[in-house]
């Protein structure tokens, strides 16, 4: 971390760290914040002396060697990630984009397996002969196209980036009426319809139904959007988002669901 | 019996604390699970939250196609509700825990809710 911006963030965050542990791993990211890769390549950042880091996020747990600032490479990664015999035990380099990419994807899912994201630090394990092997966290920020000093997106965008393509269009209005959309137009013009013309009446009549409900809220109505296919809204105090969900992906926005909510 | 059905399903899925068989026609709970310990009156607010999004075979809550399966979840709880296919106005209503597999349950409660409707 070379310039200005970067190092004012990383002064402000450890001036600002505020330890919390749950069950032994130090809390690194919470519901999305920060986006836990950059979560994970601030804690690389960090690491000066060769250790073991192991990620874990619920039952879903990622081990790499770390040292030097740099990430060596992965030495256990559990079952459930998708793709992980492909990335353990093999030193990263700048040579191996197919080995970054895979990478990238098993820190991605991690971060999307339970709303709390924590750290262990722990002896190094033996992985590769050189002292300067891998990647620094700035490199990898760099190759994956991360910005480590970016203001954590709100909560609504981290919903929307945990659901992925599962979402093919949404709508976001906030509190004081502006509205931003992402994704395909027909979508988002079926849901500005149902902006303007039905949900005034449907959010009238859910609060009457449970005036004292302050939490979030998540409704998905599967198939009424015809060939944009379903819709699912999210109530907040700060604000309403609707979007165009595929219904054969309903667990992937319950997913993504838990972790805004949990 | 329809109450056997709601048991036998809550059986597959203990972390499905309630599950009633409504008519949203008159908005009413007919049937539920044996150990469903919720009142006459949260079953009420449930059966008119299943008309609320579910909304009329013509008339759906948001969109403009039929919702046969909807579900509105909290921090704490998942509430599924579902239309039968040959009678809309039968519908099952469910409140779950978050952990629940919405899939595995959603491929179990369907058959359910039918056989209940065809008058099991």
């Amino acid at each position: 971390m070379t310039d200005n911006k970067a190092l004012l963030a990383k002064l402000a965050r450890l001036a600002a760290r505020d330890e919390v542990f749950v069950d032994g791993g130090r809390v690194i990211s919470r519901r999305g914040a920060p986006v836990p890769v950059v979560a994970i390549l601030m804690e690389i950042d960090d690491t000066v002396l060769r250790r073991t880091l192991t990620f874990r996020a619920g039952e879903t747990h990622v081990s790499a060697v770390v040292g030097g600032r740099r990430l060596q490479g992965l030495t256990s990664v559990s079952d459930d990630i998708e793709g992980a015999s492909a990335v353990t035990g093999k030193v990263l380099d700048t040579e191996d984009g197919d080995l970054l990419d895979a990478v990238a994807r098993v820190f991605a899912q991690l971060g999307r397996r339970d709303p709390v994201l924590t750290v262990r630090s722990g002896a190094p394990m033996a992985l590769g002969e050189r002292a300067d092997a891998g990647l620094s966290a700035e490199a990898l920020a760099t190759y994956w196209d991360v910005d480590l000093s970016a203001e954590p997106p709100s909560p609504m965008e981290n919903f929307l980036t945990n659901c992925g393509d599962a979402v093919g269009g949404s709508l976001q209005v906030a509190g004081d009426g502006t509205t931003t959309s992402t994704g395909d137009q027909a979508a988002v013009e079926a849901l500005v319809r149902i902006c303007e013309s039905q949900l005034p009446n449907y959010l009238q009549a859910q609060t009457k139904l449970y005036p004292a409900q302050k939490n979030p809220v998540l409704t998905c109505l599967d198939d009424v959007l015809g060939e944009h296919g379903s819709c699912g809204v999210v109530f907040t105090d700060k604000g309403t988002l609707l979007f165009a969900y595929d219904p054969d992906r309903r667990c992937d926005i319950l997913s993504a669901w838990n972790i805004l909510a949990g | 019996m329809a109450s056997d059905e709601l048991d036998a399903l809550n059986g597959k899925f203990p972390g499905c604390e309630t599950l009633a068989f409504a008519d949203l026609a008159t908005m009413m709970v007919l049937v539920t699970n044996s150990s469903n310990a919720r009142s006459r009156e949260a079953l009420d607010r449930l059966c008119a939250e299943a008309t609320l999004t579910l909304g009329g075979v013509e008339a759906p809550a948001m969109g403009d196609s039929t919702c046969n399966t909807a579900l509105s979840a909290s921090r704490d709880r998942v509430s599924i509700f579902l239309r039968a296919e040959q009678e809309p106005s039968d519908v099952l209503c469910c409140i779950c825990s978050p952990e629940v597999d919405i899939s595995a349950f959603l491929a179990e409660a369907r058959p359910c809710l039918q056989k209940i409707s065809g008058g099991a």
